[in-house]
């Protein structure tokens, strides 16, 4: 790693500007750490023994409202390593000690226990916001389980319901377009798992403005426009975080042999599977321990009204990642099995099914992670093992960070998606079976969104969720 | 590989004769420049361009490119849309400029819609000026918002035209 004395004094600079160890919520990024680093390895090649030290301030509870722009002129790679940085200060901030009511507990620092409940546990879920009866979300705070789930005690930390990443409820309304199959771990032969969550910015939005029910879909006759994240300035110190949207993928931890706990954040959570018709099966619920294996981050910023679009996975996930003890095996990857690549398991689909070795998944990433990323990595996962060499935050993964290189293009125009870069992105974990490089077809996080409607077809500012509102009362 | 000066020539002299900015045709922070793909297209084999012939024609604009802006359409026009050699391939650059396409049988004239030709990439497809211009999308590929049929189109920006407004970087 490199840093030149220049940057080491603004870091301090920039660390004495914070208070008790980290600067507070409406802070912006501590800029040293846009500084490129010099490392040019993969993040399979980070050593175990070299955890150098965190430049001070650079683990924060802090969620960047915005990117720091660093460099000028700016470049594609320039703006590129500024919005990794962002996506890495975001995935750290997000997953920081929680305190009870959510809030970050800015006496811990992330990892120094290991494992924790994360900041964005306590965010919203759009089951509890886009209710069957189109009634009023509870308030921040509170949250209704299914009926299956009740009974199993108040030990789970969230609900998994969703095997795919569009709910078998949105599926009904919009297609088949990401019905495109489930994920089946290679340790335990079980169906990934996903959530999504919304922080309070997008609540507030979609209460305020009654978007949680197709009357008042209906009535609101604006274009859709949730809050964008400001960065902080002497003139304007509180400005809003932004609206946040988080996509998480989880598989089953079991005792199975190559399931290493250590190297994966841990939930308890309930395992909820609804009744299907093909193949027969009751609604069913399971408390099961499970493990994050893919992350992404929608964050709408000032520069960015198609959003930044920041993807994690486990370094696990298609071969075995840094660090690892002998015996690890790939989550979703296994060198010798003759099941084809990136293919859904066979049909029909039952998410309760424990699948036979030979019909788990083989995934392979079909776009490599560039070598500034993979370098980024290194880099924060090294800060990350300073805190504490049994962190399971060092075994994450930026895969990359998507943004619209012309931010300015009119939403209502012919060039509203902005040119995002990079063209194509997918995290191997929820966009699985639809890498690659073609346009429209393949994932690209804007390019997708861009076609998000409300449930009558307004545009719903690159959120699916809007689609998921009932009628007052109830019903479609 | 082209140099970046051959390329600043490229996206000057298109600049001029499809009345784009510079920075809508080469934005600074494209991820996927169709001004170098376009340029590339022309030095294969297949595009069936005399590499004598471009070189001469960006010569020509970087000499234009010297005077001052408001004499340069008028001299792109005498010293480049009126030579018989490197006319043709000028006017055959507005072409996949606007359409995308790189038509066959430029050097000897009588280009149509119907002649052949190729397309030069699946980003150029996406990227064809007309579209800009009619504010619409080609077929297959759409960035356009479910609806936007039900509503006028947008007033055409200020990207087109002599007064064409320099876009400034995104972030």
């Amino acid at each position: 790693m490199r840093l030149s004395r220049l940057i080491l004094s603004a870091l301090i600079t920039a660390v004495l500007a914070c208070s008790g160890g980290g600067c507070t919520n409406n802070s912006p990024p501590p800029p040293a750490t846009n500084s490129t680093p010099a490392l040019s390895t993969t993040a399979s090649t980070t050593d175990a023994s070299v955890a150098p030290t965190p430049p001070p301030g650079t683990l924060t509870a802090a969620i960047p409202h915005d990117a720091n722009f660093s460099d000028n002129p700016q470049t594609l790679q320039s703006v590129q390593h500024d919005f990794d940085v962002f996506s890495w200060q975001s995935f750290v901030a997000l997953n920081w000690p929680a305190l009870p009511d959510g809030s970050p507990d800015t006496n811990k620092v992330l990892g120094a226990d290991g494992d924790n409940v994360t900041v964005w546990d306590s965010y919203k879920e759009p089951y509890e916001v886009f209710l069957p009866d189109g009634a009023t979300p509870a308030p921040w705070g509170q949250r209704q389980l299914p009926e299956q789930c009740r009974n199993l005690g108040a030990s789970g930390g969230k609900l998994l319901q969703m095997t795919q990443k569009v709910s078998d409820d949105v599926l009904d309304v919009s297609g088949q377009p990401f019905n495109t199959g489930p994920l089946v771990d290679q340790q335990n032969g079980r169906y990934a798992r996903y959530e999504i969550r919304i922080n309070r910015d997008t609540f507030d939005y979609i209460v305020q403005n009654t978007l949680y029910n197709k009357e008042g879909q209906q009535t609101f006759t604006s274009m859709v426009n949730f809050p964008s994240g400001v960065n902080v300035s002497p003139t304007n110190p509180n400005t809003p975080v932004g609206s946040i949207i988080i996509k998480a993928a989880w598989k089953v931890i079991g005792p199975a042999p190559g399931d290493v706990p250590g190297r994966f954040h841990k939930v308890q959570a309930y395992v909820y599977t609804r009744a299907t018709d093909n193949p027969p099966t009751k609604p069913s619920c399971e408390l099961k321990t499970m493990g994050l294996v893919g992350f992404h981050i929608a964050h709408k910023t000032k520069s960015a009204p198609q959003w930044v679009w920041s993807t994690f996975e486990q370094v696990d996930n298609v071969r075995v990642g840094h660090n690892a003890p002998p015996g690890t095996r790939a989550n979703f990857f296994d060198p010798n099995s003759k099941y084809p690549v990136n293919t859904p398991p066979p049909r029909p689909w039952n998410p309760d099914a424990v699948l036979l070795p030979e019909q788990r998944s083989q995934i392979t990433r079909i776009i490599p992670i560039d070598d500034a990323t993979a370098a980024l990595n290194a880099q924060w996962q090294g800060w990350l093992r300073s805190v504490n060499k049994d962190s399971v935050w060092q075994y994450y993964e930026l895969v990359s960070t998507q943004w619209p290189t012309q931010p300015q293009n009119s939403l209502t125009g012919p060039k509203a998606a902005g040119e995002p870069a990079p063209p194509f992105l997918a995290n191997t974990t929820l966009e699985t079976y639809i890498q690659g490089k073609t346009p429209n077809v393949s994932s690209s996080c804007i390019m997708c969104h861009n076609n998000a409607t409300t449930t009558n077809s307004k545009f719903s500012d690159f959120t699916y969720l809007l689609e998921r509102a009932h009628k007052k009362g109830g019903g479609k | 590989m082209s140099s970046n000066s051959e390329l600043d020539n490229f996206v000057g002299l298109s600049a001029l004769l499809t009345g784009f900015a510079a920075s809508t045709l080469n934005p600074p922070l494209s991820p996927q420049p169709v001004a170098v793909e376009y340029l590339a297209f022309m030095r294969k084999p297949e595009a069936d361009v005399d590499p004598a012939t471009l070189e001469r024609l960006l010569a020509t604009y970087q000499a234009i490119a010297l005077l001052p802006p408001a004499e340069q359409p008028a001299q792109v026009q005498a010293q480049v849309l009126t030579d018989p050699q490197i006319g043709p391939l000028a006017r055959n650059i507005i072409r996949m400029w606007y359409l995308s396409i790189w038509y066959d049988g430029y050097q000897s004239g009588g280009v149509s819609g119907f002649s052949p030709g190729t397309v030069v990439s699946s980003n150029a497809y996406t990227k064809g000026l007309a579209w800009d211009v009619m504010q619409a999308h080609p077929m297959g590929y759409s960035e356009m918002h479910y609806g936007y049929w039900a509503d006028p189109p947008e007033a055409p920006d200020d990207s087109t035209g002599p007064g064409a407004v320099e876009e400034g970087s995104t972030a």
